[in-house]
């Protein structure tokens, strides 16, 4: 029953694969043949799937990039870099890309904490709890070793690799924390209104964002999404006015 | 056909006009006389509603409404009547219109007829009046934003007390409020001592604005009204003792009365020849400009702040579009007013403009001209700041992002991924498989000692009774290859108690060996042993003949196949 039910798994994934692997290589001729816009809904269609890889993000943002969509290119470089952050294709686009968007708000924050940020943002959650498994591996055959031989060198050797083990678990549940309570997005329509509550009406328009922006989501409605910005502007702005990057 | 629908309307119309009754009592008044408007409905019983508010645009309402009836008996017959009156005084002078006014009765709509009231100017006799009401203006000849002064003084001779005060209303102007008495308690020294064509009075300032025209045009400002509340002498009354006014309260009597202020105009002229980045100041004003930190890092925000200050419509510029740096991000900030408490005439103007320097070097941010029209010279002039030096250096900050920055001159993107990719579900798990068989084996490998003992102490177990099993066919194994049965029997011997668990090492000697498997070994098998040892003991260095070493070795076999039947 269960070598059954596992043949069916494997066949239904190699399927699926194959679907999507096809979408990807039909998306990619498109490209090739500047069809950008077919290229587009068939790496979404894609997307729809709920399946997704560094390599879709980025040729997706290229595809948007070649029409002029600054601001979805940037949303898919960011998707992107959320998956492989250490991606240099991916950075450089991105920062080509950023230099296209007007009004662009980048105001850094101080030299330590971005250093943190920098390390966390370097590495994925995976990335962080495949280091911190090999270090409990390398800290339990030490451990093993040292019961065996109970020599200093061996003492030494497994404090060393608990140590490892205790920064890449500390590290994997701050990524997890900050991931969870820290989600962004990107700015779609330009000259979206701020408003102050989260209701259509011109006395409460405090302000303006144009597309491409990167924003902090505080909080959601059904229809809007009380955001913050780099240069500490806060407010409400609609649904449909942001991609929310997660 | 129309011919009868006129006819309908007009003999309505006139059975209407016969029903409701307009009246005042003179229609020739001054501006500072009173007067009762009163509207008569007859055959009625129930009390009319009327909408008075079309006439308040000209005149003030004093007093009502008073509802009144009228019953009258002609032959017999009863005809009642209501009428409403209201006590109204007229804001401006002219010729104002009292408007037909709505009257609804009994779910139906009557209009009252139209008024024509001559208002006229009384001319201020401050001899012949022991109160008046005072409108001083600062300027009546100015130009579109030029700010004008006007203050309302009260003079009186006697005691008085101010009953309520309609204050004015100024259209086409932005209206600034300078001094309003509303919430203030007003002290005995705020009153001034004054003296006026030889009369001694005690005036107050009642209120004060400053107004800034919008717009070009004649523009009538509405009169102040002031209900006062006196107390003057009774004639009717002879005192009987004494002359004094203070003591004498019942020779006195009160009286109300109506104080307007004087009617002025004010001619409003625009503006020519503006200058095109002329953003609406009228006055007379200095500038000056101002940042937040004259040094700073790149990308670090800075404030960068424009002060307008003098007298002027301050609320009434526009914010100066300014010219910066091509290579600063610019933000609108806030725009601050703050009056001069000390005049409350002059103040300034700040405005913010948050800046964000996206490139290091020396930047200059120019002098800044704002032209203004000069009332005081009556003509065009420019407020100009001073130019502010502004030194951006490199931010410490490495970002990765920054620094590929300056790597990208082909200034276009890197091709598309066209080779097979590797794909991942939306739903799919943090911990990838790998590290979930790291994790798992890292806990079995930690816990390794806890099961190596036991296993180690049961392997020794087995050896053990493997060695035990195995002793007497080892022993024998021993005597079968052996190239000197004298030597090699006791080592059987020894061999064969050491796998029995009987001693722990095979390097004894006789004596010791015999001592071991005392009380192990039956004393009459420990004698035969005792006797093989010895005897293989004293051959062991001569040549004796094989025969003897087998009958030791058969006797070495037979012994220990006895010690094996009990040991």
């Amino acid at each position: 029953m269960f070598r059954i039910l596992n043949i069916l798994l494997l066949t239904i994934g190699v399927a699926y694969s194959q679907s999507s692997d096809q979408l990807f290589s039909e998306a990619n001729k498109h490209y090739n043949n500047n069809q950008f816009d077919d290229a587009i809904a068939v790496y979404e269609s894609i997307l729809d799937q709920g399946l997704y890889s560094t390599d879709l993000y980025y040729n997706l943002g290229n595809t948007y990039f070649r029409l002029g969509d600054f601001a979805n290119a940037r949303w898919s470089y960011e998707m992107g870099l959320i998956n492989d952050p250490r991606n240099k294709d991916i950075t450089y686009n991105l920062v080509l890309t950023k230099q296209k968007i007007p009004n662009t708000l980048e105001i850094p924050d101080s030299q330590i904490l971005n250093m943190i940020n920098n390390f966390l943002a370097s590495f994925t959650y995976e990335e962080f709890i495949f280091f911190s498994s090999l270090m409990l591996l390398f800290f339990s055959l030490s451990f093993t070793l040292h019961r065996i031989i109970m020599s200093s060198f061996s003492a030494r050797l497994y404090y060393f690799f608990m140590l490892l083990f205790f920064l890449g678990t500390s590290c994997s549940v701050i990524k997890f924390l900050w991931e969870k309570n820290n989600s962004f997005g990107v700015i779609l329509n330009d000259e979206t209104q701020l408003y102050s509550a989260p209701f259509l009406n011109d006395d409460i328009n405090i302000s303006v964002f144009f597309s491409g922006n990167k924003v902090k989501i505080e909080q959601t409605t059904d229809k809007w999404l009380e955001i913050s910005s780099m240069d500490g502007r806060k407010g409400w702005i609609r649904l449909e006015d942001i991609r929310t990057l997660e | 056909m129309i011919r009868y629908l006129l006819a309908i309307i007009i003999f309505t119309t006139s059975l209407i006009s016969q029903d409701i009754e307009t009246f005042v009592v003179n229609k020739n008044i001054d501006i500072d006389q009173s007067f009762n408007f009163t509207i008569k409905i007859k055959d009625i019983d129930t009390d009319p509603e009327v909408d008075i508010s079309p006439i308040l645009d000209n005149f003030s309402v004093i007093m009502g409404p008073n509802i009144g009836s009228e019953y009258k008996f002609i032959n017999g017959k009863k005809s009642t009547s209501r009428s409403i009156s209201w006590t109204i005084i007229a804001k401006k002078s002219g010729e104002l219109k009292i408007p037909r006014l709505k009257v609804i009765l009994d779910d139906k709509k009557y209009f009252t007829e139209e008024l024509i009231m001559n208002v006229s100017k009384k001319a201020t006799d401050t001899l012949a009046t022991d109160m008046f009401l005072k409108i001083e203006v600062s300027d009546l000849d100015v130009r579109i934003g030029e700010q004008v002064i006007i203050t309302y003084t009260f003079f009186t001779r006697i005691a008085s007390k101010v009953l309520s005060t309609e204050f004015p209303k100024y259209k086409d102007f932005w209206v600034e409020k300078l001094f309003d008495p509303a919430g203030k308690q007003i002290k005995p020294e705020a009153w001034n001592d004054i003296e006026i064509n030889g009369y001694k009075y005690k005036s107050i300032k009642i209120y004060e604005v400053a107004l800034f025209p919008l717009s070009e045009g004649k523009f009538d400002l509405n009169s102040m009204i002031m209900k006062i509340e006196t107390k003057e002498k009774d004639p009717g009354i002879r005192r009987l003792f004494w002359d004094d006014p203070f003591f004498d309260t019942f020779s006195q009597r009160t009286k109300a009365r109506i104080l307007v202020s004087e009617q002025k105009t004010i001619n409003v002229s625009k503006l020519t020849d503006e200058p095109e980045d002329f953003t609406g100041a009228v006055g007379n004003f200095n500038i000056s400009s101002s940042v937040s930190s004259n040094v700073i890092e790149n990308g670090t925000p800075i404030t960068f702040y424009l002060e307008l200050a003098g007298e002027g419509n301050l609320s009434n510029i526009g914010r100066p579009i300014l010219g910066f740096p091509d290579d600063f991000d610019v933000f609108d900030g806030e725009i601050l007013i703050e009056r001069n408490i000390a005049d409350s005439v002059s103040g300034t103007i700040t405005w913010e403009y948050n800046l964000i320097p996206r490139k290091q070097g020396s930047y200059i941010i120019g002098a800044i001209s704002i032209p203004y029209f000069d009332t005081i010279k009556e003509s065009w002039d420019i407020a100009k700041s001073d130019p502010i030096k502004l030194n951006v250096t490199k931010n410490n900050y490495v970002d990765n992002n920054f620094k590929d920055n300056q790597l990208i001159d082909s200034k276009d993107i890197r091709y598309i991924k066209l080779s097979d990719t590797e794909w991942k579900t939306k739903n799919s798990s943090n911990i990838n498989s790998l590290s979930f068989f790291i994790i798992i084996t890292s806990v079995f490998v930690f816990l390794a000692p806890l099961f190596i003992s036991p296993l180690n102490n049961f392997f020794q177990e087995q050896s053990l009774v493997f060695k035990n099993k195995s002793a007497l066919l080892n022993a024998l194994k021993l005597m079968k290859s052996s190239d000197s049965l004298y030597i090699d029997c006791p080592k059987a011997i020894m061999l064969y108690c050491k796998d029995k668990n009987l001693i722990d090492t095979i390097n004894l000697d006789s004596l010791s060996f015999i001592e071991k498997i005392k009380g192990k070994v039956k004393s009459k098998d420990i004698i035969v042993v005792e006797s093989i040892l010895s005897e293989c003991s004293q051959y062991n260095y001569a040549d004796i003949s094989t025969k003897n070493s087998i009958k030791i070795q058969q006797k070495t076999i037979k012994i220990l196949n006895k010690i094996n039947s009990y040991v």
